[in-house]
């Protein structure tokens, strides 16, 4: 009796738990069929917004990304609502040739922002460059994002200083290395030993995952390692169970609680597993580790043959790179002068691996000896002392900007000068150099925030004086939004072959500037110098055209060669007109009223007689006229110009500025011999508008 | 405050004055036409405006206090006033010298009087909010930082 008792009780026990579930799916269904439906919304509004947004723009930029997430959103979805499928064991594993470097750097460059707006730096460390010689891969694409999305927006979240790395780089398969996964599935471990070391032998697989793990492939290994909250060590395991969050979370922290649940699934799926790490003693956060199998592409090893960095030949520098310094050859210098400290740190580890030598400003102050430093290691100009000594006194006596410097031998921290034989002099002694013969190039790395920007800039101005140009880049890293860069202040005197580079300087940023170096390609031929008016420099990220910045519809001038003669008597106006004609290439004349106006074509007509031209043309190739004006208006001053040109048979088109376009002042514009109206304020964009239409009707030329 | 967070706070505040109306569109037109070989064209111009309306809006004064109200005289002043404020994008001295140029063809002194009220009102106002924004921004310059480029959006 008892027995049936406890069997009833738990037939209706589990009818409920069905019931349950079965309530929760259809919510499920339902709440996700709403989300699809905002999503979708979303993503046809931003399709539509590309349309009016100028292309390479930072808006551009910026609805792309917001197209990504969105897209990644309803990626999300459908994982969670697969959750219960990898439970089961029924998720399918896609498969598809990508770039995994990119893929990185993406979701990097997409946290950054959110993180830096909270003093938290995101920074991709390439640690040994593996992850960037192997980076074309087939695997699924969508998943990993979604891995490294998960736990960059967890670090991001729990962390409030300091940095997030995101590493990555590729083991040799051996049993020794494969990651111990969680206690909780030890069976699991053991069987990943097993298909590590037989390759090909999957069929005691009892995990129910689709995992095929092909000979073909790689294990990578990730770490999110963030200097946040921590977690402290007896909740590591619970954390990967759904559903559960760390309590002492951030005020406001919200979350499912689901994330880290799936990330453990999705990685298992992928053929790893991912713990957290101890961190040394001291220091605090959270360091996620995982790995997962990828197969590289022998497509890859051919895209490394390949020069060009857009194309995704990521891995191209590290084959590129020297291991050995030629002894012929003085090698680059980098300086860096970087913020932030993890960044710093990473940058000046990857560059010494390739062989650069590396100086690093921890802070602003600290450039101008740097720089200092550097200056005496390239410049090398061989002086003797009276007595013979080769002990080096390094005076820099004369430093010419041409190449012309004697070299010393060997790597430069203070060695010892080349003593003449016998020779006695107190002159230093310069020889011309051979092509085997170069001083060093020196190229400079300069967080633009690091300082105030002034002080910064004169630095390097100072140092470049002493550097031959040809053999010194600066690469400016600044925020794409909120400038640190005032190029006012500066009055415009960067470099034409100087680079601003967005941050967060990592991935294909950093290779671009490491391949500006000679030893990786980088050339050493200077742009010929400009009158450095216009914007002389060189945006790495973006060519935004200078149209866009000035307002005008293209790069030409226009009136380039013409001569406009501008009536306003406001003084603002004539401001106004001023910038913009000169903007469009014009020659401008100013002046107050209408009676000046008709004394200057009477002026410009007699100096024209006077100077025997035959056949007098037009002073002006165009006038723009106010119309109402003080002593003379437009009206009156274009009848009288009129009268004078009619003499000669000439006609200067006549644009008026009137504020209102009523069809009565029109009519006057017209009977008074005008030959155009614009409506004030007039910007460059109308002037032009009304000049083409002039000129189309063939009375310009 | 350290200069990313002036630049953000000099950032809200442009936009809130176009958004309340004290600036249109011409605005962005003559920040457009700042570079570096004009990089304080925009305060030049700007303090032109300040100077002449400041004598128009004396002169205004001036005008309608006469016994024999010269309204021509006075509409010619507001169209200058009109002018200049349309022409950097000060929005609503220009509409209230619309206003104001209304009534001066209805020969409505009272109405008149009103408007140059309204006028000098709105005048003080944007020279307000802009010594603000040249304070924002000269202090941003001298922490070393830069201005940044406002979005062109619509408004």
């Amino acid at each position: 009796m008892h027995l049936r008792a406890v069997l009833i009780k738990q037939m209706e026990a589990t009818r409920q738990a069905e019931s349950k579930s079965m309530s929760k799916s259809n919510a499920f269904a339902q709440a996700s069929h709403d989300v699809r439906a905002s999503l979708a919304g979303i993503i046809g509004l931003i399709d539509i917004s590309y349309e009016e947004v100028s292309p390479g723009s930072e808006l551009e930029k910026n609805l792309k990304q917001m197209e990504s997430c969105a897209k990644d959103l309803l990626g999300f979805l459908n994982r969670i609502l697969d959750t219960s499928k990898v439970e089961a064991g029924k998720m399918l594993l896609e498969e598809e040739e990508f770039d995994l470097a990119q893929l990185l750097q993406d979701v990097v460059d997409l946290y950054h922002p959110v993180a830096m707006r909270k003093g938290v730096d995101v920074v991709l460390d390439p640690t040994d460059g593996t992850v960037l010689r192997y980076s074309l891969v087939k695997g699924d694409r969508g998943k990993l994002k979604q891995i490294l999305s998960n736990l960059l927006s967890n670090a991001v979240k729990f962390t409030d200083g300091g940095h997030i790395s995101v590493r990555a780089w590729v083991k040799k398969p051996s049993l020794e290395d494969s990651i111990l996964a969680s206690p909780r599935s030890s069976g699991w471990e053991r069987l990943m030993c097993l298909v590590c070391e037989k390759k090909d032998e999957d069929s005691g697989d009892e995990v129910a995952n689709e995992f095929q793990r092909s000979p073909n492939s790689a294990e990578f290994v990730f770490e999110v390692d963030d200097t946040g909250k921590g977690i402290p060590k007896e909740k590591r395991k619970s954390v990967f169970e759904n559903y559960i969050q760390v309590k002492e979370t951030a005020q406001g922290q919200e979350g499912t609680g689901l994330g880290l649940g799936i990330v453990q699934s999705l990685v298992r799926l992928m053929g790893g597993d991912i713990t957290i790490r101890d961190k040394d003693m001291g220091e605090r956060g959270t360091c996620f580790r995982f790995n997962v199998f990828l197969a590289p592409c022998d497509a890859g090893a051919t895209k490394l043959l390949e020069e060009d960095l857009e194309a995704g030949g990521y891995g191209a520098a590290c084959r590129l790179g020297l291991t050995t310094r030629s002894p012929k050859s003085e090698g680059s210098h980098v300086v860096l002068l970087i913020q932030n400290e993890e960044r710093r740190r990473t940058c000046r580890s990857y560059l010494e691996k390739l062989g650069i030598e590396v100086l690093v400003a921890s802070q602003w102050q600290d450039l101008p000896m740097i720089l200092k430093k550097v200056q005496m290691k390239v410049v090398n100009v061989a002086y003797h002392s009276s007595s013979g000594k080769s002990e080096m006194s390094w005076r820099i006596e004369r430093l010419s900007k041409s190449a012309s410097c004697k070299k010393a031998p060997g790597r430069v921290r203070g060695v010892p000068l080349r003593s003449l034989d016998g020779a006695d002099q107190s002159l230093p002694v310069y020889r011309s150099p051979s092509p085997k013969d170069q001083a060093a190039f020196v190229l400079l790395i300069i967080d633009a925030s690091a300082g105030p920007f002034q002080q910064i800039f004169m630095a390097v101005t100072e140092f470049r004086k002493l550097i031959p140009s040809a053999r010194c880049k600066v690469v400016w890293l600044d925020k794409p939004t909120m400038r640190s860069i005032d190029l006012r202040a500066i009055k415009g005197k960067l470099d034409p072959d100087d680079i601003i580079m967005s941050k967060p300087f990592h991935g294909t940023r950093l290779l671009r500037v490491i391949r500006l170096l000679p030893e990786f390609g980088g050339s050493l031929q200077k742009r010929p110098s400009e009158q450095v008016k216009a914007r002389p420099v060189q945006n790495a990220e973006a060519a935004k055209p200078l149209a866009e910045e000035t307002g005008n519809t293209s790069r030409e001038k226009p009136l380039s060669g013409k001569r406009v003669l501008v009536v306003d008597d406001s003084e603002i106006m004539r401001k106004l007109a001023l910038r913009n004609l000169s903007n469009l290439g014009a020659t401008v004349q100013l002046c107050e009223n209408g009676k000046e106006a008709v004394q200057l074509i009477r002026d410009g007509i007699d100096e024209l007689r006077e100077r025997g031209v035959s056949d007098i043309c037009r002073p002006y190739e165009y006038i723009l006229m106010d119309c109402q004006m003080p002593a003379m208006d437009g009206f009156e001053a274009t009848r009288k110009i009129r009268k004078e040109e009619r003499r000669y048979g000439i006609h200067t088109p006549i644009i008026a500025l009137t504020a209102h376009s009523s069809g009565a002042e029109v009519k006057k514009i017209f009977e008074a011999g005008m030959d155009f109206h614009v409506e004030k304020p007039a910007n460059g964009v109308r002037l032009m508008k009304a000049i083409s239409e002039i000129q189309s009707r063939g009375g310009g030329v | 405050m350290e200069v990313g967070q002036m630049q953000r706070r000099l950032a809200e505040f442009t936009k809130s004055m176009f958004m309340e109306g004290f600036l249109d569109g011409q605005f962005l037109q003559l920040q457009q036409l700042q570079d570096e070989s004009n990089p304080d064209f925009v305060v030049e111009v700007v303090s032109l405006f300040f100077q002449d309306s400041e004598k128009l809006l004396n002169d205004l004064t001036l005008a309608l206090d006469q016994q024999n109200v010269d309204f021509k005289r006075v509409d010619a002043h507001v169209h200058q006033l009109k002018g200049s404020s349309s022409s950097i994008g000060a929005q609503r001295v220009k509409n209230a010298c619309v206003v104001f140029r209304n009534f001066c063809e209805e020969q409505n002194l009272e109405g008149c009087m009103g408007c140059l009220q309204q006028v000098k009102q709105e005048f003080y106002l944007v020279k307000n909010k802009f010594d603000t924004l040249f304070t924002l921004e000269q202090q941003i310059v001298a922490a070393g930082g830069s201005i940044p480029a406002m979005e062109i959006t619509s408004f």
